[in-house]
């Protein structure tokens, strides 16, 4: 028997019916992204599970036992599932340790010595033992977040839900939560993710749902799903929110061809004037004044640019994988009225790998 | 601290500005001679007394007839030219007008009837204490008189009730601001012509008296509700009042006026020895300060009491509240529209004479109990609010982690909404406190009526009422300064570098 399956499940408002009709099963140690439009029960599904939302019909069985059931002991439940939330949910008028040590002490009858140990080790994986005594609102949003992941950890959960985990998050403070649970997926946790970072959602997850108007539209692996789609709606809404990229290399420094592709990229994207304009400048100054100069000197370099967008057109990001390239990007030809150009319409991300620059677009 | 001692200098220089005429002293002679010049003035009489009638057949021309609770209160307005005289007794006035110069009597009676002691209609007790009136020598009655209306204040107590009663004890409920017939001694008795008389005829009976003081317009209530056996206060006899009630004709009454004497604008005394006269007065001669420091006690004592059971009964609203059952919520409802639709004052003798009518308890217990609901209902309102304002994405994690809807209230909700509920708790705490003044309606010896009491035995108006004015200020200042302290500790952040129970 499966750890998780979900029967026919069905929640209607008076006004919306988020979730129509969805059948999964879901197994111990599986990580599984959700993805797919706004609006089309991916939260919804997730709350039915910890029961936070009660399912108007159909049936959720968790490790054997029916959580639907008007007597089930939810708190039981919910003590072996964790929950991170978009807007962390931290207790405002706790400290971080206090936050991870509350709940165990409360629900797990722990002494505060035995929670204090516990709640360090999990600050340690989320790499805040350092903020143990701030309180919530001295720290970051990405800082917020890793240590409401450490404070579900702490209670040892089997299953660890995560709603939309940087949806509330700058684009500068995405990838550190990011990194925090692409380590997680790697524990053999249990875990589903609603998200919209469609390269977290290709990089972690064991398999991938799409949902769309409220059912399950399509499931498989990461390589089914993103390599190849078998439906229209999956199709149309993977590949829109697909990066752009284009290579430059010796054969290839066509900036016009770059350009017309970029732009029809950003209509496609449905970006916004200034935001489509801003990406647009950022790649043309980058690459007529940097980039294919040096390529035309350097025949044996090249430059990968991606540029993506969320689904609903903020949060753009420019990256660059640079091959061949013996110097920084700072020192690289090119003048300065195109250095601050690009300067003012971009920030430049953390990232994790060597030979990547990541930029956030203003938008 | 610094603020409320600059506070209390204005006040005090408030106070001081206070008109010398206020102390007036001179000869007794009415500022009207016949009831044509009473044309378009103003006449006063206790509420309770309704007599309009009777001053108007005199001189239809009047141009109003205002009514005060308490007699000190009708001396305050005659003083101050709000009123142009008094409807009262004989006897009552007579003695104001002896002790005051700046009073006296309009040369003419409006009436003539008897006193009477009130007992609820049909009460056969009546007959048994008739006959024990009856008993009483007319020798004896008269000698009574001369004692409290005479001016040897020496002979103007009671003995004690050494007398065995062993037929229980018998109730009386008398306005106690009516000096000679039934008021308030220096030694914080209730005497008086009227209840000497009682005190006699119960001797006879063999019963124990047990005397409740309060403000003219309770006692005939009292009496109807049950609450008191007998009614006493210098009532006179009406054909309405016998409708009401049945009576005792104990002596002969007439209905008079006080007005101001022609020399009332005169002063003789300089102002500021005055003004130690009036502070003596009213806080040293016969220990005063006794009574204002019990009143002020009954009122801190209303006031605390209220408060922390009216908060415990708020939370337990919002606690049931939490519980989202239909009949609780409606339950809520109704019980603060009710509170917040009705006058405090009102509330509370709605409690006192109808819902603890004929239940013995103390009428400061009904108080508390009045002004719990009330402060209750306000709490509840405040709390509740406060806690709506608490981000609820807090309550979900809560109980995502497991934690029971009650406990995430607990634990999570109630102390974040402390810091938005605290100031409003406490400035409402200071309105209760000043509220209870009104507690003197349902008989309650409160700060307010050990002033009214003070006003009726120093015939002194304005000096008692400042005195009262500034205590309440003063406890009003220090309460909201200790509350805002006790706040600040108990929502001092902790010291985040220590944790409980590791460090």
């Amino acid at each position: 028997m499966s750890l998780i399956e979900i029967q026919n499940l069905r929640k209607e408002y008076s006004d919306i019916i988020p979730l129509k009709d969805v059948t999964v099963s879901i197994e111990k140690g599986e990580v599984i992204s959700i993805i797919g439009p706004s609006g089309t029960g991916k939260s919804t599904l997730l709350r039915c599970l910890n029961r936070l939302e009660t399912p108007t019909s159909g049936s959720i069985v968790i490790d054997g036992i029916d959580v639907c059931k008007k007597d089930a002991d939810l708190p039981t439940l919910r003590k072996k599932m964790g929950m991170v939330f978009q807007s962390f949910n931290l207790f405002a008028h706790k400290t971080v340790i206090e936050n991870i040590m509350m709940p165990q002490q409360d629900l797990l009858g722990k002494s505060a010595k035995e929670s204090y140990n516990e709640a360090m080790i999990v600050l340690s994986k989320v790499g805040l033992e350092g903020k143990a005594r701030s309180y919530p609102d001295e720290l970051s949003g990405g800082q917020k977040q890793r240590v409401a992941i450490a404070r579900a950890l702490a209670m040892h959960p089997d299953i660890l839900l995560f709603d939309e985990p940087t949806s509330a998050l700058d684009p500068t403070m995405v990838s550190e939560v990011l990194a925090v649970i692409r380590s997680l997926a790697k524990t053999g946790l249990t875990m589903l993710i609603v998200t919209h970072e469609m390269r977290l959602a290709k990089d972690v997850s064991s398999r991938i749902l799409f949902m769309n108007e409220g059912m399950i539209y399509e499931e498989g692996t990461p390589e089914q799903i993103f390599g190849d789609p078998q439906k229209e709606a999956t199709r149309n809404f993977i590949f829109r929110i697909l990066d752009w990229n284009y290579r430059l290399n010796a054969e290839s420094t066509d900036i016009y061809g770059l350009m017309g592709s970029l732009e029809e990229f950003c209509m496609r994207q449905m970006l916004g004037k200034k935001a489509s304009r801003n990406c647009q400048l950022a790649v043309e100054e980058l690459s007529v004044n940097s980039l294919i100069p040096y390529i035309k000197d350097h025949p044996e370099s090249s430059a990968d640019l991606f540029v993506s967008a969320g689904e609903n057109g903020t949060n753009m990001e420019l990256a660059l994988k640079l091959k061949g390239f013996d110097k920084d990007l700072d020192s690289l030809p090119g003048d300065e009225i195109a250095g601050a150009i690009f300067n003012g319409i971009t920030t430049r991300l953390d990232t994790e790998k060597t030979d990547e620059l990541r930029f956030g677009i203003k938008g | 601290m610094k603020k409320i001692y600059r506070s209390i200098i204005i006040f005090m220089c408030l106070i001081l500005l206070v008109p010398a005429g206020v102390f007036a002293d001179g000869d007794a002679e009415s500022e009207f001679k016949t009831f044509s010049d009473f044309k378009g003035k103003t006449v006063s009489m206790l509420t309770g007394a309704p007599f309009e009638e009777l001053v108007k057949s005199k001189e239809p021309g009047i141009k109003e007839v205002v009514y005060f609770a308490s007699m000190p209160d009708a001396v305050l307005a005659i003083k101050s030219k709000k009123v142009d005289a008094i409807l009262m007794n004989n006897a009552i006035a007579a003695l104001h007008v002896n002790r005051d110069s700046s009073l006296a009597l309009f040369p003419e009676n409006l009436g003539e009837s008897n006193f009477g002691f009130a007992f609820a209609k049909g009460d056969k007790r009546r007959d048994e204490w008739q006959a024990a009136f009856d008993r009483i020598s007319k020798e004896k009655i008269d000698e009574l008189w001369e004692k409290w209306t005479g001016s040897d204040t020496s002979k103007k107590y009671l003995s004690d009730q050494t007398w065995p009663g062993k037929n229980g004890t018998i109730k009386i409920a008398t306005c106690d601001t009516l000096e000679p017939m039934c008021y308030v001694s220096d030694d914080g008795d209730l005497v008086g012509f009227e209840i000497e008389l009682l005190m006699v005829m119960a001797e006879d009976l063999d019963y124990h008296l047990e005397i409740k003081g309060m403000d003219f317009a309770s006692v005939m209530a009292e009496v109807q509700a049950g609450r008191s056996d007998i009614g006493c206060g210098s009532i006179i006899i009406t054909n309405e009042r016998r409708e009401l009630v049945d009576f005792i004709e104990h002596y002969p009454a007439a209905f008079v006026l006080i007005t101001r004497s022609t020399s009332a604008d005169e002063s003789n005394e300089g102002f500021f020895a005055g003004l130690a006269t009036s502070f003596k007065r009213t806080f040293i001669t016969g220990g005063r300060w006794q009574m204002i420091a019990s009143g002020m006690g009954m009122t801190l004592l209303m006031a605390v009491m209220s408060g922390v059971t009216g908060t415990a009964l708020g939370f337990s609203l919002i606690f049931l509240k939490r519980r989202g059952n239909k009949v609780a919520s409606a339950f809520i409802n109704a019980f603060n529209s009710l509170i917040t639709g009705i006058p405090v004052v009102v509330i509370l003798m709605v409690f006192y004479y109808v819902f603890f009518g004929h239940i013995d308890i103390p009428a400061v217990i009904v108080a508390i109990i009045g002004f719990s609901l009330i402060f209750a209902s306000r709490a509840y309102g405040v709390i509740w609010n406060a806690t709506t304002a608490i981000d609820p994405g807090q309550r979900e994690a809560a109980l995502a982690l497991g934690y029971t809807e009650s406990a995430a209230f607990r634990k999570v909700v109630l102390p974040q909404a402390k810091k938005l509920y605290l100031p409003l708790l406490s400035t409402q705490f200071v309105t209760l406190l000043k509220e209870t003044s009104v507690a003197g309606y349902i008989t309650v010896l409160d700060l307010t009526r050990a002033g009214d009491l003070i006003r009726s035995r120093t015939m002194e108006a304005f000096f008692p009422l400042l005195s009262i004015a500034f205590i309440y200020f003063l406890l009003t200042c220090l309460s909201l300064k200790m509350i805002r302290r006790i706040q600040k500790i108990s929502l001092k952040k902790h010291d985040a570098r220590k944790i409980k129970g590791v460090d």
